[in-house]
């Protein structure tokens, strides 16, 4: 018993960031959008989702429920049935896929089907070259983008040699260098190691200090504790849970219902028989997050 | 958003529910007769026969549009073609000169070659309904079936089925990439000039198939590790018994290739002449 006293107090004495809420400015708004492919039932039913200025969200359920059908949507890949989607509260449904791109980047979830060019600095610096900036800036932009997602050693690379790992970095490096003002990323550390991931995240989390909005597409439980205040759930099509990663997965029935997975944590919670699952996450991220900084 | 080309199309039909060996048998039975004969009745009678089964396989004209229209561009460029290279070829063969209107040199047109020309394209037109609906209305596994039915070795037949069952997936694939480049700033849509359009799509298509290509030596590790090619023969889970409709359909076609043959007796050669 001696021991769990121990656990609790270390586990009080960390101190927890206070979250300051975001200035609350809808950047997007989905209005009662529904869509489905072609001779199929409807894929996305009624949603209905605003996201604000410099928001990180993060959107989780089961495989095949429809949230990369979502972000085909949101990036104009596919037009919604019905509904609309407001942008900076105007309506985008008649956007060209061109206009779309400049406002929102989407990484796509299988990495070859974002490259068209044979080597790696090429790929990063096409969408550039068909913007007007200027040769010497693109040049930079594309070598700051690829020291960013760790693949500046391999800038000569030809695509086809890179592993699943790098080709992911290397589609969202081709997204980056266009600075969006909304960033959507289909689950963008699939396949990568600790350390490229950590790497990648910290750096969004840069990013949504300058303001960029951020929406990832995630089965990774941790990762949408530790980096994101707010998450989508999808369920068979329709958003059955908006709130923060915490609370949802406290919510065994929504766990239960979207084939989500308890993150190690709240299994690791439930052991030490700590009742407050939520505040013992937080502690237990915020903790990792100070050994990792002081590592550096 | 339009449907994949040239991929299998569900439904309930006859032609669906033909046995996939009876249709490749009926397929070639058709085209033959259509490709060796130049005898406007009969090509004529193939033609109305192709029309039938295409109304009877309730496949929508839309669905197959696009390719439609790719293959008359190139009836078209053909019939041109024809005519540039050997405008009195129909001269030659029906050993008659009516001409129509005079024209520079050799150009002058003839009953003649407009008679020969319209049989070339009573021939496309034969052969186009038959051979869009053998892929259409076949599954790529039943397809596979059928060819090992007729003979073909098992190892073959599995290949070109599973190069049919790419088909969509490539067209899928050049999409989605198509997409994601425009969303980066490269324009692909009618905007952009055509030369700058074409380049871009190749640029995109050129690797998918490359890509493409590699999958298949992956694929057949794969399938060589899962014991595939192991025996000499296999079974088929979409092995279909032969029905009396299919006896019903192969009697037909080889009747209408028999009668094609009795008109090349009748005529003496592939050509019927009305001119003489
Ligand atoms: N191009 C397409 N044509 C037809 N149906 C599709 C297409 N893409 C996806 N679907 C279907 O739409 C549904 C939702 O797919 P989607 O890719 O959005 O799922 P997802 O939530 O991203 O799944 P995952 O977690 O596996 O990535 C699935 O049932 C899928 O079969
Ligand atoms: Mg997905």
């Amino acid at each position: 018993m001696r021991k769990l006293e121990r656990k609790k107090a270390w586990l009080n004495d960390i101190p927890v960031a206070k979250y300051e809420q975001p200035i609350h400015s809808p950047i997007l708004e989905i209005q009662n959008v529904s869509f489905g492919y072609p001779d199929k039932q409807a894929t996305l039913n009624n949603v209905n989702l605003t996201i604000h200025r410099g928001e990180m969200v993060s959107i989780v359920g089961a495989n095949g429920t429809g949230k990369s059908t979502l972000g085909k949507l949101i990036c104009g890949f596919e037009k919604p049935i019905s509904g609309t989607l407001l942008f900076n509260g105007k309506n985008g449904n008649n956007d060209s896929l061109k206009m779309r791109g400049e406002q929102v980047g989407f990484v796509l979830q299988n990495p070859n089907q974002m490259f068209s060019k044979h080597i790696v600095q090429e790929e990063v610096g096409l969408g550039l070259l068909h913007k007007e900036v200027s040769p010497d800036e693109v040049k930079l932009r594309v070598e700051q983008t690829l020291k960013v997602c760790g693949l500046y050693p391999f800038r000569n690379w030809p695509i086809s040699a890179l592993s699943y790992g790098q080709k992911k970095r290397l589609s969202i490096a081709a997204i980056l260098v266009m600075e969006p003002s909304i960033l959507l990323l289909d689950e963008p550390t699939a396949g990568q190691d600790y350390k490229h991931t950590t790497e990648l995240m910290t750096f969004l989390e840069s990013l949504q200090t300058q303001g960029i909005t951020i929406i990832l597409i995630t089965h990774d439980m941790h990762l949408m504790t530790e980096y994101t205040k707010r998450a989508i759930v999808l369920s068979g099509g329709q958003i059955i849970a908006d709130d923060s990663p915490a609370k949802i997965l406290a919510n065994t029935e929504l766990i239960e219902r979207a084939n989500l997975k308890q993150s190690s944590l709240h299994a690791l919670a439930t052991t030490l028989h700590i009742t407050d699952h939520e505040r013992f996450v937080e502690k237990f991220i915020q903790f990792d997050r100070e050994v990792r900084l002081n590592e550096q | 958003m339009s449907n994949e080309l040239l991929s299998f199309i569900e439904r309930d039909s006859v032609i669906h529910r033909l046995n996939g060996a009876t249709k490749l048998i009926c397929f070639i039975l058709l085209s033959s007769a259509a490709m060796l004969s130049y005898d406007t009745r009969v090509l004529l009678f193939i033609v109305f026969v192709s029309v039938i089964i295409f109304i009877l396989s309730k496949v929508k004209i839309r669905e197959i549009g696009f390719i439609l229209g790719f293959i008359l561009f190139f009836l078209i460029l053909n019939n041109i073609a024809i005519y540039l290279f050997a405008p009195q070829h129909g001269t030659l063969i029906y050993g008659a000169s009516h001409q129509i209107i005079e024209g520079i040199g050799r150009y002058s047109l003839t009953w003649e070659q407009l008679f020969y020309q319209l049989n070339i394209t009573l021939k496309y037109i034969a052969v186009i309904p038959p051979a869009l609906l053998f892929i259409v209305t076949t599954h790529p596994s039943e397809f596979a079936a059928s060819l090992n039915r007729i003979g073909i070795s098992y190892r073959l037949s599995y290949s070109v089925s599973i190069a049919l069952r790419y088909i969509p997936d490539i067209q899928r694939d050049y999409k989605t990439i198509a997409k994601s480049q425009q969303a980066r700033g490269i324009d692909m849509s009618r905007n952009e000039k055509l030369g700058k359009r074409i380049k871009n799509a190749s640029s995109i298509l050129l690797p998918l198939i490359l890509s493409s290509l590699d999958r298949i030596e992956t694929i057949s590790n794969v399938m060589e590790l899962r014991g595939f090619g192991k025996r000499k023969k296999r079974t088929w889970y979409s092995y279909r018994k032969f029905a009396r409709r299919d006896m019903i359909a192969i009697s037909m076609s080889l009747i209408i290739f028999g009668m094609m043959i009795v008109f090349m007796f009748l005529n003496n050669g592939r050509f019927y002449n009305p001119f003489s």
